[in-house]
């Protein structure tokens, strides 16, 4: 075929005609996208009109002088009071904002942030309103949250309204949210633990950024080799020799697998460094892999060897073993916790009497 | 019968793309747990349809049979582009609802079926009317298994609480399948009957010319 014929054949009107249409497409598209482009200033602003319907509020950010600056509504870009993201255990703070009330003093943080944990290892992003006291010396409250955006969560659909304004009225001082308090939507279990996450990283953030309180200081120094245990939401209580764990797992938080979801466990251990009782408050296993669980009585009178025995050396996931039982990843986190709690009990002790 | 009420009665009922062609599935158990999901599926393809129609349909004499497809699929995925921008915008709840499966409207089979199969063998006006008809009628299928979806599977309707008693499983896509195979009897049922009863009263009056004719 010579360059002429190849010109008048219909391969050469195929290309031209399919080219002419991408390009066609494509100078529309570009044009389109300028004038529709949803600007990070209209998603700030329709966030605030969701959490704060009805109310007349002013937005604060970071202004070019780095002093706190009135957001406009008009304003397509605006820079929050956080310069970069914030990565927390279970969270990862991406922006806040200072929210004030012309009509009152009354002073919000709304802090839009990642948590993890969500089905598949998925995460939910949340705009959580974190509500001051009125001279802002502690947290008040917090609003009702708004999700943002999700990754993966296929049933994001199932979580209710009634969930999301269910963590305000639920709000103590020092007390975080776990689904095995009730904050879970049927049907998107995963979905939910991923946005209790998402709070409590928002309440643990303004704590320290604002308050200058350090999250997770109960267990500051404490042996945790693998980072398995979620200490923003775990706490300990001593007495008379004995330690009451409220021990909180990450889950699948190393990336090794999809399941489990995180763990709420009641560990008692007492002055013999045994496991005197074990109570999972909240199964995080998934579909049917709960049924296969070791059974959770075999740990009770049990010491650091037996438990050290079940992980292995480093306590790494073991390879083979009593654990291996179709639950495998949900008997790790148990019994990594019991280790965890046997073998810093002697550090509860000592930081009680330091009055902790 | 006059031309554009036969492609409306086609595409609503007698070649409705839900009910009788079975297109578009993976939308509709995706979508019709809730109302106003399905009714903003249904109305979001019932546009880029009617634009994909009307522009394969102007430009089919353009485009060389050998790249159709390709041109085609550019011009829906174009389509359906804009539509995420506009619903992005100017409907946020109803994007959010919709999620990922507006995306896959570039690949619904309804979109490209007719554009292969209709509006590259009609005119513009033809085709603009096939478009509507069909989506008006994927629409109407959607809504319908919606409010039967959502209202025993959460109690609502268009979101709105409207009763405690609820069977969970309406509310996922396998209560889904189950009302869109038992809207798929019940709709072939009853144009079965009106088939039959056509037929019956064709075949009564062709007896009658008959018997007229003898007589004479």
């Amino acid at each position: 075929m010579t360059v002429k014929e190849f010109f008048k054949s219909t391969s050469f009107k195929c290309i031209c005609v399919l080219l002419t249409i991408l390009l066609v497409c494509g100078i529309f598209l570009t044009v389109m996208y300028g004038l529709l482009e949803v600007t990070e200033g209209e998603r700030l602003q329709r966030a605030v009109a969701k959490v704060y319907a009805g109310e007349t509020v002013e937005i604060y950010g970071k202004g070019a002088d780095g002093e706190q600056t009135l957001i406009g509504a008009d304003e397509k870009a605006p820079q929050g009071l956080i310069s970069e993201s914030v990565v927390q255990s279970t969270s990862t703070v991406n922006q806040m904002y200072k929210i004030t009330f012309p009509d009152s003093k009354r002073v919000d943080y709304l802090v839009q942030v990642t948590g993890t944990g969500g089905y598949s290892g998925g995460t939910v992003t949340c705009w959580v309103p974190v509500q001051m006291n009125e001279d802002g010396t502690a947290i008040a409250g917090i609003g009702k949250v708004s999700i943002a955006s999700n990754v993966g969560q296929s049933f994001i659909g199932k979580i209710q309204d009634a969930m999301l304004e269910s963590y305000g009225p639920a709000y103590e001082d020092g007390k975080l949210y776990t689904p095995a308090d009730g904050f879970v939507s049927a049907g998107a279990s995963l979905s939910s633990t991923a946005i209790d996450n998402a709070v409590n990283g928002a309440i643990i953030y303004v704590k320290s950024a604002i308050l200058g309180i350090v999250p997770g200081g109960q267990f500051a120094g404490f042996d945790d080799p693998h980072g398995l245990i979620n200490t923003d939401l775990s706490s300990f209580e001593a007495a008379d020799g004995v330690v009451t764990y409220k021990i909180v797992t990450k889950g699948s938080a190393d990336d090794r697998n999809m399941h489990p979801g995180q763990f709420t466990l009641t560990i008692i251990v007492d002055a013999t460094k045994t496991v005197d009782d074990i109570i999972i408050d909240d199964n995080g296993s998934t579909g049917e892999y709960g049924k296969h669980m070791y059974g959770i009585n075999n740990y009770i009178g049990k010491g650091l060897e037996y438990f050290e025995g079940l992980l292995g050396d480093g306590w790494a996931y073991p390879s083979d073993g009593e654990i291996i039982t179709g639950a495998t990843e949900s008997n790790y986190n148990v019994v990594y916790a019991c280790a965890y709690a046997v073998k810093n009990y002697q550090n509860c002790i000592d930081r009680a009497g330091g009055n902790n | 019968m006059n031309k554009y009420k036969r492609i409306t009665l086609d595409g609503l009922i007698f070649q409705n793309p839900t009910f009788m062609l079975v297109l578009g599935t993976c939308p509709t158990l995706g979508l019709i747990s809730s109302a106003f999901s399905a009714a903003g599926m249904g109305l979001t393809v019932v546009i880029i349809l009617t634009l994909s129609n009307v522009i394969i349909s102007a430009l089919k004499n353009v485009i060389p049979n050998a790249v159709r497809i390709p041109c085609y699929i550019v011009i829906i995925a174009t389509l359906v582009t804009f539509m995420r921008m506009l619903l992005e915008k100017f409907m946020p709840d109803l994007y959010d609802s919709l999620g990922g499966f507006l995306a896959l409207i570039v690949v619904n089979c309804i979109i490209l079926g007719r554009a292969e199969a209709f509006a590259n063998k009609h005119t513009v006006v033809e085709s603009a009317v096939d478009g509507l008809a069909n989506g008006f009628g994927f629409t109407i299928a959607l809504t319908l298994m919606g409010i039967v979806c959502e209202l025993i599977g959460s109690g609502s309707l268009f979101g709105a609480h409207i009763m405690d008693f609820t069977i969970g499983i309406f509310a996922t896509p396998a209560g889904s399948f189950l009302v869109y195979g038992i809207s798929i009897a019940l709709f072939v049922f009853v144009i079965d009957l009106f088939e039959k009863a056509k037929r019956v009263k064709i075949n009564k009056l062709a007896r009658e010319n008959m018997l007229d004719k003898e007589v004479a």
